[in-house]
C-alpha cells in the first residue's frame, strides 16, 4: 500500500484486494483543488460573478452588477461589525447566575446531645420482667434499646396501647428526629410524632401528652443546621460551592414536624404569630438552596400548612411581613423569580403571598418608601427598548413580576386603567424588540411579553367588553 | 368535590397554543435556554390548569408535553417541577370519580382525558403499536415492568448509576401507581354498593396487569425486592459525603424519593390483594369469562416467594406495614404446617381459612407441639413470624374501625395473646436453648410483658 492512499478500512485486512485496487485512483484529491472547484462551479457569489464580469465582454447591466457586488460587500461588512459589537455586548450579560442562594452556613453541633437521660424513664425502670421471663433483652442498654423499640414500630404501639407518652420519651424522640443522623432514626421519631400531633375525629389528640415541640427548639435547630438568620443568603452558583458538607440532613424530619405542628392550633399553638412569621420566612428561603432542590413537595406541604396557621385577622398584616422581609434578603435576579414561582398559588391566601411578595420586591427594587402600585407601574414602563443601555435581563424580572402582583390575585382585576396601560407596555415590547435582536436577554423579553399578552387577553371574561383598540 | 365539567377553556386553543408556543425551539441557542423555556412551559401549565381565575384542564398536548419534560432526564429540578405539577393535576382533575345522585354514589368517568397508560385491549394492540412514534412516551404493560425492573437494576448497583435516572424512575412510578390509585378507589367504592364486575374490570389496573406483556410473577419480585433494598439501604445509614453539591443534593433527594416509591409499592400492593378479593367474588357469582385472563392471586406470589427466599422475610415484614394482609400472610405461612391433625388433636374443626393469631400460637403451647414445629420450619421463622402477628395484634387492638376483623383474626384478648406469645417463645427456647433472638424479639418480649403485668393490673 502506498503510504499516500487514502485510508481504506474495510480493505484493510484484506491484502487481495488491496493490491488490485491501487491501478485504478490516478491522483489524490487535495483540498486545493476541492477549492477549485467550488469556485468553478460558482457557488460563491461574489467571487464566480466577478471572474464572470471580467472574462466577459461588457455588456448592459454589467454596471449594475458591479455595483451590486459592491453593495453586498459594503452590506456585508457593516453586518460582520454589528454582529462584533453586538457579541462584544453580549458577553457580560451571558452569565446571569442560575437561580441558587446559600442558606445554610456551617453545621453546629447542639449544646443538648450529650445525655438525655432517657434511660432513667418510667417504661423502662418499671419492667422487672428479665428473670421472670428468662431472656436477656439488653435492656440495660437504655437509649440503644428505646431507638430500637423506636425504629422498629413497639414504642408507638405501646403509647398508643397506653393512651399516654412520658415527657422524658417525647422529647427524647423529638431530639432523635432533630439531630440524629441515623435515617431511619429520624424517620422513626419523625412518624411517632406525626402520630402524636394527629387529632381525631372529635379534634383531641389519640394520645395524652404534655411536652410540645417549641419555637425555640425548631429555631434552635435549623440554627444548628446553619441557617444564615442575620447574615445575607450569599449568592452562590452550583458549581462555586467547595465544601464538602451536603445540605442538613435532619432538614426534611424538621420541615414535617413543623407541619404536623401547625395542624394541631385548635389544641395548642405552637408558634405565636410573629413566630409563624419567622418560620414562613425560614421556610420560603429554603426554596433557593440548590441542596435541596428534590424537596419542592415536602417543602410545598409546609408551606401550605405555614400559610393556614394564621387565624383570618392575622394573616395579611402577617403577609406583608413576611413578604417584606423576604424581599429584603432575596437577590434581584432569577432567584426572586424562582421565590415568586414556588409560591404555588393554589389557594387564596397562597395568592396573596405571591402577589404581595412581587409588590415589595419591585418596591425595594425601585427604591421606593412606600408601597405605590402606579408609580412602580410607571417605572417599569418607562423603559425605552430601543434604547442601546436597555438592561433586558432586569426589565425580565421586572415583568414577571410586576405580572404576578397584578394578575396572582384579584385586586387589581378592576382597575382598568392599569391594566390597560400594562397591556400597551407588553404590546410595545413583543412588538418593538425585533426577532434579530440579539442583544442580552431581548428575545426573552420579547417572547415573555407576548406570552402574557396573549394570557391577558385569554384572562379577560368574554361577556365583558372588548379589547380596547390600540 | 368533583370540578366542573365544563368543556376545559384550554381546550378553545388559545391556552394550548400560547403555552405551547414557549417550547418553540426557534432561536434557541443551548441547553440553559432550553431549560428555561421548560421550566417556563411548567410554570405556564401550571397558572392556566392550578391557579388562574378560572382554572381549566390542560389539552392532552400540553399533558403529553409535561409527561414528556418528566422522562428527558435533564436536571433535578425539571424532573421534580413536572412530576409535581402532574401529581397536583391529578388531583384537579381524576379521571373518575364519584357522583352523588340521590341515594347511591355513581361512577363517573371522563373517558376523553389524559392518562399516562396507554392500554389498548389486544385486538387494538396492533393498531396502536403502529403509531407509537406519537405515544412511546406512554406507559403499556411491559413499559411499566420494564420500570420496576429498572428501579431494582439501580439500586443493586449502589452507587454506581445515574442518580438522576434513578430518581426520575422512582417519581414516574409514584406517579403511576397514584394514577393507578386515582382510578381504581372510586371503582372500588363504586363496586362495593353495586357488586357490578364491569367497573372493576374496566380499571386500569386490571387491564394493566392483565396483559401478557407484564409477566405478573416476575413483576412482584421485583416489588418485593424494592421493599427489601429500601430496607437495607436506611439501615446502611447512607452518608452524605459527596464530592459535588449536586451529588449530595441527589443523594438527599434520593432518599426521600426511594421512601416514597416504597409507600407506592405496598400501595400497589394493597389495591391488587383487593382486586384478586373482588375478582374471586366475581368469579363464584360466574361474572368473569374467559377473556378475563387468568393471574395468579398476588398473596400466593407473595408466600411463594418469601417461601423460597427466606431472606426476604424479615424485611419484607417490616416494609410491609399494612396491617390485615400483612397478618393475612403470616398466617397463610403458618397455616402450612397446620394441616396434620397431630399436631393439632381435637381441635381440628377449625378449618384452614380461619386461623387466627392464637391459633398459631397454639403450635407452640407446649414443649411437644413446639417440637414437632421446629421439625417441619425453621425456629428462627417461627419466631420472625410470630414477633411480626403480635405486633399487629398491638395496632388492632383498641381501633374501633378494626374492631370486628380484628377480633376474628386474633381470635383471643390482647392479655391472652400477649401471655401466649411470651410461653412460645421460652419453649422454643427450651428445645434449642441457643437459639438466636433478633433484636426485634427482644423488643416483642419487652413490649409483651410490659403489657401483660399493665394489663393485670388493670
Amino acid at each position: 500500500m502506498r503510504i499516500d492512499d487514502p485510508l481504506d478500512f474495510e480493505g484493510e485486512d484484506d491484502p487481495l484486494l488491496t493490491v488490485r485496487r491501487p491501478a485504478k485512483r490516478k491522483k489524490v484529491i487535495g483540498l486545493d483543488d476541492l477549492l477549485q472547484d467550488y469556485f468553478d462551479s460558482g457557488k460563491d457569489e461574489l467571487k464566480a460573478s466577478a471572474a464572470k464580469s471580467k472574462g466577459r465582454p461588457k455588456g448592459d447591466n454589467s454596471d449594475d452588477e458591479d455595483k451590486k457586488i459592491r453593495e453586498k460587500e459594503i452590506d456585508f461588512c457593516k453586518f460582520v461589525d454589528e454582529c462584533e459589537e453586538k457579541a462584544k455586548v453580549m458577553d457580560p450579560g451571558e452569565d446571569v447566575p442560575q437561580w441558587g442562594q446559600r442558606v445554610f452556613g456551617c453545621q453546629k453541633l447542639p449544646s443538648i446531645l450529650g445525655g438525655t437521660g432517657v434511660e432513667k424513664c418510667q417504661l423502662l425502670q418499671s419492667f422487672g420482667g428479665d428473670e421472670q421471663l428468662g431472656f436477656d433483652l439488653e435492656i440495660e442498654q437504655g437509649e440503644a434499646f428505646l431507638e430500637g423499640m423506636l425504629m422498629n414500630g413497639w414504642l408507638m404501639k405501646l403509647v398508643a396501647l397506653y393512651g399516654s407518652v412520658e415527657d422524658s420519651i417525647a422529647s427524647w424522640a423529638l431530639t432523635a428526629l432533630l439531630y440524629s443522623s441515623n435515617k431511619k432514626l429520624q424517620d422513626s421519631a419523625s412518624e411517632f410524632w406525626d402520630s402524636l400531633l394527629s387529632l381525631n375525629e372529635d379534634d383531641k389528640p389519640s394520645v395524652n401528652f404534655g411536652y410540645f415541640p417549641s419555637y425555640s427548639i425548631l429555631k434552635d435547630a435549623v440554627l444548628n443546621y446553619g441557617y444564615l438568620h442575620d447574615a445575607p443568603w450569599s449568592k452562590t452558583c452550583t458549581s462555586e460551592i467547595a465544601v464538602a458538607d451536603g445540605p442538613p440532613q435532619n432538614i426534611t424530619a424538621w420541615l414535617r414536624v413543623v407541619s404536623a405542628c401547625c395542624k394541631i392550633r385548635k389544641l395548642h399553638s405552637v408558634f405565636s404569630p410573629s413566630e409563624a412569621e419567622d418560620v414562613l420566612v425560614i421556610v420560603i428561603s429554603l426554596f433557593l438552596d440548590r441542596r435541596l432542590e428534590g424537596l419542592p413537595l415536602i417543602l410545598g406541604d409546609c408551606l401550605n400548612s405555614l400559610i393556614s396557621y394564621f387565624n383570618t385577622s392575622e394573616w395579611e398584616s402577617s403577609c406583608l411581613m413576611v413578604a417584606e422581609s423576604i424581599s429584603k434578603r432575596v437577590n434581584m435576579d432569577l432567584n426572586c423569580l424562582r421565590i415568586v414561582d414556588c409560591i404555588t398559588g393554589t389557594n387564596d391566601r397562597s395568592k396573596f403571598l405571591r402577589s404581595q411578595l412581587a409588590l415589595q420586591l419591585l418596591k425595594n427594587s425601585f427604591g421606593l418608601k412606600v408601597v405605590n402600585v402606579e408609580r412602580i407601574l410607571k417605572s417599569v414602563t418607562s423603559i425605552n427598548v430601543k434604547e442601546k443601555e436597555c438592561s433586558f435581563f432586569m426589565l425580565y424580572v421586572h415583568i414577571v413580576l410586576m405580572d404576578n402582583l397584578l394578575f396572582s390575585s384579584d385586586a387589581f382585576r378592576n382597575k382598568i386603567a392599569i391594566i390597560d396601560a400594562w397591556r400597551n407596555f407588553l404590546r410595545n415590547c413583543s412588538t418593538q424588540i425585533g426577532c434579530t435582536d440579539w442583544r442580552f436577554y431581548a428575545s426573552k423579553v420579547r417572547n415573555k411579553a407576548s406570552y402574557l399578552l396573549q394570557g391577558a387577553m385569554l384572562k379577560r371574561p368574554a361577556g365583558s367588553g372588548s379589547i380596547p383598540a390600540n | 368535590m368533583p370540578p366542573s365539567r365544563e368543556q376545559p377553556a384550554a381546550a378553545d386553543g388559545g391556552i394550548e397554543e400560547n403555552a405551547m408556543a414557549i417550547l418553540d425551539t426557534f432561536g434557541i441557542k443551548d441547553s440553559r435556554d432550553l431549560h428555561d423555556d421548560r421550566a417556563a412551559f411548567l410554570e405556564a401549565v401550571r397558572s392556566a390548569g392550578l391557579a388562574g381565575d378560572k382554572p381549566s384542564s390542560p389539552t392532552r398536548r400540553m399533558y403529553d408535553a409535561v409527561f414528556q419534560i418528566l422522562q428527558s432526564s435533564t436536571s433535578l429540578e425539571l424532573t421534580i417541577a413536572s412530576f409535581h405539577l402532574l401529581m397536583e393535576l391529578g388531583k384537579q382533575y381524576p379521571r373518575v370519580y364519584l357522583t352523588n345522585s340521590g341515594s347511591r354514589q355513581a361512577l363517573v368517568t371522563v373517558n376523553e382525558s389524559w392518562s399516562p397508560f396507554l392500554l389498548g385491549n389486544n385486538v387494538a394492540s396492533g393498531e396502536i403499536g403502529r403509531n407509537t412514534s406519537r405515544s412511546d412516551h406512554l406507559f403499556d404493560s411491559l413499559r411499566f415492568s420494564l420500570l420496576t425492573e429498572a428501579m431494582v437494576e439501580a439500586s443493586n448497583a449502589t452507587g454506581a448509576h445515574n442518580g438522576l435516572k434513578h430518581i426520575e424512575n422512582m417519581v414516574l412510578f409514584q406517579y403511576l401507581v397514584c394514577t393507578l390509585e386515582a382510578d381504581f378507589v372510586p371503582r372500588h367504592i363504586a363496586y362495593k354498593e353495586s357488586l357490578d364486575w364491569v367497573i372493576i374490570r374496566e380499571s386500569v389496573l386490571n387491564v394493566l396487569l392483565g396483559s401478557r406483556k407484564l409477566v405478573f410473577k416476575m413483576f412482584v419480585k421485583n416489588c418485593i425486592s424494592l421493599l427489601n433494598q429500601h430496607q437495607r439501604e436506611v439501615e446502611d445509614d447512607v452518608s452524605y459525603k459527596s464530592a459535588s453539591d449536586l451529588d449530595s443534593s441527589l443523594t438527599f433527594s434520593s432518599l426521600e424519593f426511594e421512601r416514597e416509591a416504597l409507600t407506592s409499592v405496598k400501595k400497589l400492593f394493597i389495591m391488587v390483594i383487593n382486586l384478586d378479593l373482588i375478582r374471586k367474588e366475581a368469579d363464584k357469582l360466574g361474572l368473569t369469562s374467559r377473556a378475563d385472563g387468568l393471574r395468579n392471586p398476588i398473596l400466593e406470589v407473595i408466600l411463594e416467594e418469601l417461601t423460597y427466599n427466606q431472606i426476604y422475610l424479615s424485611p419484607f415484614l417490616l416494609a410491609f406495614t399494612e396491617w390485615k394482609w400483612k397478618l393475612q400472610i403470616i398466617l397463610q405461612y403458618f397455616s402450612r404446617y397446620q394441616v396434620k391433625p397431630a399436631v393439632r388433636t381435637r381441635r381440628s374443626d377449625n378449618s384452614q381459612q380461619d386461623l387466627t393469631v392464637e391459633s398459631a400460637l397454639s403450635m407452640f403451647s407446649t414443649e411437644a407441639s413446639a417440637k414437632a414445629m421446629v421439625k417441619m420450619m425453621c425456629p428462627e421463622v417461627a419466631q420472625l413470624l410470630l414477633a411480626h402477628a403480635y405486633q399487629v395484634c398491638l395496632s388492632l387492638d383498641g381501633d374501633s374501625s378494626k374492631a370486628i376483623d380484628a377480633a376474628k383474626m386474633m381470635g383471643a384478648s390482647l392479655l391472652e395473646i400477649s401471655c401466649k406469645f411470651v410461653s412460645a417463645f421460652q419453649n422454643l427456647r427450651k428445645i434449642n436453648t441457643s437459639i438466636q433472638i433478633s433484636q426485634f424479639e427482644k423488643e416483642a418480649l419487652f413490649t409483651a410483658a410490659t403489657l401483660t403485668s399493665k394489663l393485670q393490673n388493670e
